[in-house]
This record gives structure tokens, sequence and C-alpha cells, in this order.
């Protein structure tokens, strides 16, 4: 695993290092943060779960809008928010 | 903004690729659009990191995605990346967005090629994170050589759960166990059909060697039941299928999946008759010979009118694209009728295996009798098992039924995770014939925001009318 992580976003504020081309949900998973959000009725943790842009489980707050973290490629700045379209929660 | 061409192709993938291309070197004005960064579908995904670009693995599909990707790139094309369509009208008017804001796209022939999505049988805590998809670990794979997790538990069933164990292997990880729902007998009957495709055959058998080689605990006629854990996945919980017997395996990480079913929101918006596919489970969309749908000037192709397999899919991909420049009057009927010969000959070689392949992913219709009450089975609601029998109970009848009932299928996805576990339940429920298990279609097909749509805007922008003269 000697890929090089010249990009950097910030995760609830933190930094993330991560690499070129990777999606915003496996930059999260490569760094073993599987928890994504809550789902909205019955408030049960969740994380990516189809990988290919179908079930919506990443929609979460990128750079402000819910986007699929797994159909999203990372760049630079990027603000991710590990929170859902309807979890209010800090 | 909107732009108008001879025919607009939805999906990017080997068939949606190849129809572009031989709709193109017929002369019509194409465009094709794919909500992926590059085309070549799931199977022929391109490379995203550096990493993978590196990677020198001999890789059939890498290579048939870096020739169709070489090929669309050389082509007249009009090619939108990124951009996910959310509606088609008849005419065709199809709407996309992307991050630079909404398209209006307008053609008289059409090719839908979406492809397909995975199904995965609910089982006790399954939304837990850190439980995947089969397909997530092969789109992964593809685009990353890479797969997240240490202690790796594949399961499901088909030919792609012997792909991905195989496939993470290559890639020196050491999955704790393989559990396979099928039994020996079950890979021995499809093994006949796969005769038809020697080379499908061989791979197949030399992806079963690597991970006996391997020694990687492989559970026949076994399936997870149970997953354990909070906010990450802990353990896993396997029951034999004829026993009953039951074993827990530590995992933090779990791939599972039963098979593959049509991408077909945009098919049945647009209102393409289907038919039950007794073999796949679910609904096929029906095509002549030359790919057309009933709707006039629709073509179907690939994995999302009906799910057979990558090459498969190509070759329909192809002759939807030749049927559409007939139809549009850029090819005569004799020059139609050279040009897909040797196309029609090879997919009636192939769909055989598409059938085997098939029969290994079958949709059980009893799948969720031992499911227990409390299983989400619709993740975007979080509606359980208890919850549709109590619906059914109540007298839904039908899934657009137990959608009113419930919200099940309300959700962003639409109903794509659970339409199918839900149609199985109704079914076993309401023995006797079978009432239509489909949800009714509605736009938009992709879940968008108000801002995507409108895009940046300054309020100068506003168009202000004149005021009336007074
Ligand atoms: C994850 C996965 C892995 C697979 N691996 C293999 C394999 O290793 N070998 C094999 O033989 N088969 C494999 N299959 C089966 C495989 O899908 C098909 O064989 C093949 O990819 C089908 O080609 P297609 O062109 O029909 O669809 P796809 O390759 O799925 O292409 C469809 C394209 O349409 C796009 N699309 C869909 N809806 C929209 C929309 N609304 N807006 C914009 N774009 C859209 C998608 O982004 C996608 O790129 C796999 C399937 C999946 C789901
Ligand atoms: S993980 Fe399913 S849409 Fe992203």
């Amino acid at each position: 695993m000697s890929e090089r992580l010249e990009i950097r976003l910030t995760v609830n504020g933190a930094p993330l290092a991560c690499a070129v081309g990777q999606t915003v949900a496996s930059a999260l998973l490569a760094n073993s943060s599987y928890l994504l959000r809550l789902s909205p009725n019955g408030q049960t943790p969740r994380g990516a779960f189809c990988m290919m842009g179908a079930c919506q489980e990443c929609a979460i707050q990128i750079d402000g809008g819910i986007r699929r973290a797994c159909q999203t490629e990372v760049r630079d700045g990027m603000r991710v928010e590990l929170r859902g379209a309807a979890d209010d929660r800090g | 903004m909107t732009e108008s061409f001879d025919l607009l192709v939805i999906g990017a993938g080997p068939a949606g690729g190849e129809a572009a291309l031989s709709a193109a070197s017929a002369g019509l004005n194409v465009a094709l659009i794919d909500e992926g960064p590059a085309a070549g579908g799931q199977v022929w995904r391109a490379p995203r990191t550096a990493k993978a670009k590196r990677s020198r693995a001999q890789d059939p599909d890498r290579e048939r995605g870096d020739d169709l990707r070489a090929r669309l790139a050389a082509s007249s094309i009009k090619i939108f990346y990124a951009t996910q369509v959310w509606d088609a009208r008849p005419g065709f008017r199809v709407s996309c967005v992307s991050d630079a804001g909404a398209k209006e796209l307008n053609a008289p022939c059409l090719v839908l090629a979406t492809g397909a999505i995975e199904r995965v049988l609910p089982f006790e805590g399954w939304t837990t994170p850190g439980v995947f998809g089969l397909a997530a670990a092969t789109a992964v794979m593809k685009a990353e050589k890479a797969l997240f997790g240490q202690d790796i538990v594949i399961a499901g069933q088909g030919p792609l759960l012997i792909a991905v164990a195989a496939k993470a292997c290559e890639l020196g990880l050491r999955p704790r166990a393989i559990i396979d729902r099928a039994s020996r007998s079950d890979w021995l009957r499809a093994a006949v059909g796969f005769a038809g495709v020697p080379s499908m055959l061989i791979t197949g058998a030399r992806w079963m060697s690597q991970l006996a080689l391997a020694g990687i605990p492989y559970h026949r006629g076994s399936e997870v039941i149970r997953a354990n854990g909070d906010n990450a996945l802990q353990s896993i919980v396997m029951s034999n299928l004829d026993s009953g017997a039951t074993e827990e395996i530590e995992a933090d990480t779990l791939y599972v999946g039963n098979g593959l079913t049509p991408a077909d929101e945009l098919h049945r918006l647009l209102g393409a008759a289907q038919t039950a596919d007794g073999l796949r489970g679910g609904y096929r969309t029906i095509r002549d010979d030359r790919c057309r749908s009933s709707v006039p000037n629709l073509y179907v192709a690939g994995d999302g009118a009906g799910v057979y397999g990558a090459l498969p899919s190509a070759i329909q991909g192809q002759i939807a694209g030749l049927s559409a420049a007939r139809d549009h009057g850029a090819l005569t009927e004799a020059q139609f009728s050279a040009r897909v010969k040797e196309p029609r000959r090879k997919l009636r070689r192939l769909e055989k295996f598409g059938d085997a392949s098939c029969r290994l992913m079958q949709f059980p219709q009893d799948v969720t009798t031992h499911v227990s009450a409390e299983t989400i089975i619709c993740r975007c609601e979080d509606v359980t098992h208890a919850d549709i029998h109590a619906a059914i109970d109540d007298g839904a009848q039908d899934l657009n039924q137990l959608k009113h009932f419930t919200r099940l299928g309300m959700g962003p996805c639409q109903g794509r995770m659970c339409g199918l576990t839900a149609a199985a339940i109704l079914n076993h429920r309401n023995p006797g014939p079978k009432t239509d298990t489909r949800l009714t279609p509605r736009a938009p097909v992709r879940p968008i925001e108000m801002n995507q749509l409108i895009g940046d805007f300054d309020y100068d922008d506003i168009p202000v009318p004149k005021p009336a003269p007074l």
C-alpha cells in the first residue's frame, strides 16, 4: 500500500489524507471509518453498502450538500460531515 | 440547457458503449451518458487510483475496458460522464444532473443500457456498518486494487462470489471464510451450461483451485443469518441450510450478495413491456431480435433488460446501435442485415452461459421464512419483516399497497434494495395467481436536490418580466 496521499479533506473538521482518484467512501473506509450516519427513522448506525451508487446508504454532507460518498471523488479542501439528510445532530 | 442528437444512450458499460459506437459508425449523431467518471460500467470499470492504474496484473476485463475507452475517445460521440439521468419522457427527452447543473438532452431514438444492481437477501444485522454487497468488493478492487477490512468474510451465491474471493486472494488478503449458498451439485449442474463457453469454464476452475490452494475455509450450502455489532461489525453467524447447525465467525467486514437484477427504472418509466423472468427471478424487458422494446424507437441492451453477463451485453449493445441506425434511416435493410449477422451468431452461443450463471443465483422464493421479525427489510425507511406481515394482515396485496401501508420503497433508494424481497414475501403469503409485484416507477429515479437542478445563480440572473405599460 505505497499509495501517495496527496489530497487533504476534513471529516467533521479533522484532517484526512487520501489518494487521488479515491472516492470519499473509500477514503473513509481505508481509514477504518465505517460508520457514516444514523438512519432517519430507527436511528440505527449505517455505513456504505453497495459502493455502486444504488442504495444511497452513503449519502452524507459533502461541501454543504447531500452527496453519495461512494460516487464522489475526493478533492483538496473538501469538507465532509458524517451526517445524513434528515440528521440534524451537530 | 438543451441539446439535440439522433440517438441518446444511457449507460456507458459494455452494452451502452458498444451501442453508441456502432450507431456512430453508421453515421448517427450520438450522445452517451453515464454517472460514472469513465466508460466501462461494472465489469470493465476504469482504474481510479495511481496504484490501480499501475497494476500490471493480467486482467482481461481491464484490457477490454481500456479498449472500449480508447475507441470511445477516438469517436465522434459526445460523452457526458459524471452525469446522472433522473427522468426520461417519451419523444425522447432525458433530464440529467451533474456538478455543473441540470441538462436536457433530446433525441428521437434512445438506447437504455443501465446495467444491473445486486440483490442481497436480508438477515438480522445486515444494516451494520461493515456489511457490504459483493458488488461493492468488485467495484473497489477494480477501481483501487484494494479491499477494506482485516477479518473478511465473503458470502452469498453465484459467479461473483468466487470471483471476489479469488481476486481478494490475488491482492494478498486471506478471507476468514467463504460461505456459499450453492451446494456442490448446484455448481455441477451449472457447469453443464458453462461448457458452451470453454474460456469461462477455465477461468472458473482456476479461481476455485486458487481458493483451494490458499486453504481458505469454504462452506457450501450455507448462509449468513446474523451480523453482530453496533457501530461496527464484530462477528457473523453462519448456518448450514440442511442441518441448521450454526457457527460464529469473528469479522470486521462482510461482503455478501445473492446475484444481480436489472436496473430497469427507466425502462418501466417509459412503459416498455416486461415479462416475469422465471429463471432469474424478477422481470426482464421484452425485446425483439433487433433489441427493440415494445415502445417505438426505444432500444434495450445489456443487463438492464435481463441479466446475461458482460460479453452478451456488449453484443446486444452492438445490435441495438445498428438497429437504431437502421430505424433512423442511416443504414439500408441490406446493410443492417450484413452487419448484425456475426454479432447475432456470437450472441446465441454466449446466452447459454448467462443462463447457467443465473441458475447459480436463483432467488429462492421462500427466502424470508426464517428471517426474524425484527430484521429490517427496507433499509431506507427501517421497515421490518414484522411490519410487512402486519400490512399484509391489514389487506396489502401488492407492492404499491405495501408501500402506502409501510413506506417501504419510499426512501431514497426507491425500492432498489427491498423490492424483490418484499415481492417474495407477498408471493409467499398470497399463494395462487401472482399479482404484479413491481413498484410503479416514478421520476426522479435518482434523488436530487433542488440546488443541483438550479445550479449557482445570482439574483441578477433571475429574469424579471418588463412591467406592463400602465
Ligand atoms: C458490481 C458488479 C460486478 C460485476 N462483475 C462482473 C464480472 O466480473 N464479470 C461478468 O461477466 N459480469 C460481471 N457483472 C455483471 C455485469 O454487470 C455485466 O455483465 C456487465 O457489466 C453488463 O454490462 P451493461 O453495459 O449492461 O451494464 P453496466 O456495466 O452495469 O453499465 C451500466 C452503466 O449505466 C450507468 N447508469 C445506470 N443508470 C444510470 C443513470 N440513471 N444515469 C446515468 N448513468 C446510469 C452506470 O453508471 C453504468 O456505468 C458484474 C455486475 C456488477 C453489478
Ligand atoms: S454505498 Fe450505496 S450508494 Fe453509495
